[in-house]
């Protein structure tokens, strides 16, 4: 399949000698907006870290445009190098940074030249609407507004593929809506592929996505 | 709890109070002289040198046995907390006997080793709190250079409470410069001085003025602790936190593995061995001319016999045996001269540990809970003073306060021993116990209120079984500090009749076998709760918060 960002073939994750995942077959095209949806403990977490190389697989292939990053077990790219975004579920801010500090920071890991980091600054808190929060820190921040720094972090290094893990579970109704929005507009504008996992089947319904169902760390419906 | 601030009082402040008190404005006059002033510069570095080395050993230490897929990280952690454990002493006597190291070099090298488990332990703590979505968040935008660089401002206050604290032990501690200065060229501290101004004089006024500049100089070390606990240094967990997993250090690991072996030989593995050795009197039995008369090589008078490797394969079954005798022998005799001193140190300081529980409880408890703030950060400044005064000022006030006809049957008691340990270390019991409870959710007690228990009721019922990890902590704690006690002991007659006294007048007066054995026995008699508790429980200890 041609146009593919991501390209899975029997990929199994087992922890402690138990299987949390797999055999499992995905195919993803590049700027698709899919939707993960399943239950608590069905495997979506685990799917997204281990494509991120955060939890590492036990067999089957994993490809990211071109590149094979993780095969039979071996991860030949390290996560920092998989050109992943990930947006974690309460937003998983570092709590001794402030808002700047945070992009400045990811900026900076990533290699942006320290000179284009103020603009690009300036740039991803307009984009998720939220100019002149540079200063604040984490813990004056509502829920949804943390999500929005987080949702700026994760795409702080242009990444070619944004994971999504539950980002909107702990809001309420109004903020889930502004997020979505953000969420669809963004999407738009920077034309990134996105992998949301969710067990709000309304959620992929708001974001215009494909939708995909993971039970017992299978997919039910496979490059439906 | 009035019973409780009562026996603090009379424990731990009253000792300091009446020091104080005995100050006259003659004996201020000594503060300012050239010598004390050289005196204060040396103890300030020795403070400054030892914590730095404790932290540049002990945070990487802590970071790659609670952190890392370092190999053995499971038994190099508990490992690494035996020279925190042990008397300072032990590390000095077993490597000064193996190196040419002497004076402030030895002192610092001899202190760094015993208290960079501080910063080790702290730090560990601080890094395993650290919620993994933070941490992939990094690693995703960085790989381990950018978890590294968003982890340390985290980690830091945690391991400069540690670095503060191994501040305070360093310039506080007597008897490592003491036995430096018996084995070398004297290298006096502060701690000395005041040890002199006493013994030497006689003179109280003169022992606390001596003091003062060392009070304020652990003050300023531990007000930090104070204030960095607070800011909740100590953890930063919040309600929905994902432990985070090892790091992969890949081409790394055999280089972290030797770093960690290396620290943990030197400071506990080499000194337990040097002392198995003596006991066992290897330096005597492996002499060259004990070989020589094995092998029937009697040498000419004055000269020295080589001894080669195939001689000391053909010695080695006698000589391993007639060790295995020796250290039994050792044994035994340590046993047979020492056992009232054992069965002291182990009753007293269970008894101390027992009693700093039940007062930790209620004053850690009352510092936190206190209506006014005020009045709550009052109570923690005052159960500070007993660690921040040397614990040489500690043992003559406890001298000044109890030393008189009325109470001279106490004085000359085991309830004396109690009661001087109670003092010095019930300050452990109270921060390790306020911060517990600070932990703990008020609405637990909230509930019991309102289904009508007292505070007692409450107290017994609800907040001492939800911090029983941290009372068993306490317990552990207090009689370990209690064990290896000596430089308050060391004045106090009634303390005097304690395993670590035996010890130090073995090592100052003919040391042999016997003072080997005997520290081993004692080492053995301090880990042995901690090892129970490991084996037993299978739980971690509640230390900190």
């Amino acid at each position: 399949m041609t146009g593919c960002l991501i390209e899975i073939h029997d990929l199994e994750v087992s922890i402690d000698g138990k299987l949390i995942l797999g055999p499992l077959d995905l195919e993803v095209k590049a700027t698709e907006y899919v939707c993960l949806l399943g239950h608590s403990g069905s495997g979506k977490s685990t799917l997204l870290r281990t494509i991120a190389g955060l939890q590492k697989a036990t067999s089957g292939s994993i490809k990211l445009g071109s590149e094979v990053v993780s095969e039979s077990g071996r991860e030949r790219v390290a996560p920092e190098q998989r050109g992943i975004g990930m947006l974690f579920q309460e937003g998983a801010l570092w709590p001794h940074m402030s808002v700047e500090k945070t992009l400045l920071f990811t900026l900076g890991a990533s290699g942006v030249p320290k000179a284009e980091r103020a603009g690009r600054v300036t740039e991803l808190l307009s984009a998720v609407h939220l100019p002149g929060f540079e200063k604040r820190k984490p813990a004056t921040l509502s829920g949804g507004e943390c999500q929005r720094v987080a949702l700026a972090r994760a795409l702080a290094p242009k990444p070619r593929l944004l994971l999504l893990d539950e980002p909107l579970g702990p809001l309420d109704t109004a903020m889930r809506e502004e997020l979505c929005q953000s969420l669809s507009e963004l999407h738009e504008q920077l034309g990134f592929t996105a992998l949301h996992v969710t067990h709000d089947p309304s959620e992929a319904e708001r974001l215009g996505a494909r939708s995909l169902r993971i039970e017992n760390g299978r997919l039910l419906e496979p490059n439906a | 709890m009035i019973l409780a601030l009562v026996v603090f009082g009379i424990a731990g402040l009253a000792p300091l109070a009446v020091m104080f008190t005995s100050i006259t404005p003659a004996d201020l006059v000594g503060i300012a002289d050239d010598r004390t002033l050289s005196l204060l510069l040396r103890t300030l570095t020795l403070g400054l040198s030892v914590a730095a080395l404790a932290f540049v050993v002990g945070l990487p230490f802590g970071w790659l046995v609670a952190r890392t897929d370092v190999p053995g990280a499971s038994w190099l952690r508990p490992i690494g907390l035996i020279p925190l454990l042990m008397p300072s002493l032990v590390l000095a006597m077993s490597w000064a006997p193996l190196t040419d190291l002497r004076g402030a070099p030895a002192a610092i090298l001899f202190l760094a080793g015993a208290t960079f488990p501080l910063v080790a332990l702290l730090s560990a703590r601080a890094f395993e709190r650290l919620d993994a979505r933070r941490e992939e968040a990094a690693r995703l935008a960085g790989g381990l250079p950018a978890v590294l660089r968003m982890e340390l401002p985290l980690v830091l206050p945690a391991a400069l409470v540690g670095t503060c604290l191994a501040f305070a032990f360093a310039v506080n501690d007597f008897a490592v410069p003491d036995y430096v200065s018996s084995v070398g060229p004297k290298f006096n501290v502060y701690a000395d001085e005041v040890f002199f101004n006493w013994r030497d004089f006689e003179q109280p006024g003169a022992a606390i003025a001596s003091a003062l500049p060392l009070i304020a100089l652990s003050l300023f070390a531990l007000l930090p602790v104070l204030a960095l606990r607070r800011k909740g240094a100590f953890a930063t967990l919040d309600s929905h936190f994902v432990t985070p997993a090892r790091l992969a250090l890949g081409k790394w690991r055999l280089p972290a593995f030797l770093f960690c072996f290396s620290v943990i030989a030197l400071t506990a593995l080499v000194p337990l061995g040097r002392l198995a050795w003596e006991a066992s009197g290897g330096p005597r039995v492996w002499s060259d001319t004990a070989i020589a008369a094995e092998l029937g090589h009697t040498p000419p008078e004055g000269e020295t016999t080589q001894t080669s490797i195939g001689a000391l394969i053909q010695v080695l079954p006698a000589f391993a045996e007639q060790q295995w005798s020796n250290l039994r022998s050792a044994f035994g005799l340590a046993l047979e001269r020492s056992r009232s001193d054992l069965r002291n140190s182990l009753v007293w300081s269970a008894e101390a540990a027992l009693a700093c529980c039940v007062l930790g409880l209620l004053l850690g408890h009352a510092i936190e809970r206190a209506r006014s703030r005020i009045l709550g950060r009052t109570l923690e400044l005052f159960s500070l003073l007993p660690l921040a005064s040397p614990a040489i000022l500690l043992g003559i006030g406890t001298i000044v306060v109890w030393n008189h006809a009325p109470t001279a049957d106490f004085y000359e008691s085991g309830g004396m021993s109690v009661l001087l340990f109670i003092g010095r270390f019930a300050t452990f019991a109270i921060l390790v116990l306020s911060g517990a409870t600070a932990s703990l959710s008020p609405t637990l007690e909230e509930a019991g209120a309102l289904s009508g228990a007292g505070p007692a009721r409450r107290m017994f019922s609800i907040v001492a079984p939800s911090l029983r990890g941290s009372l068993v902590a306490c317990f552990i704690l207090v009689f370990v500090f209690s064990m290896r006690e000596l430089d308050a002991a060391l004045l106090v007659p009634a303390a005097n009749k304690t395993a670590i006294l035996r010890v130090f007048n073995g090592v100052h007066f003919g040391r042999d076998d016997y003072v080997a054995a005997l520290t081993l026995l004692l080492v053995f008699a301090i880990l042995l709760p901690g090892l129970l508790w490991t084996i037993f429980a299978r739980k971690r200890l509640e230390i900190l918060p």
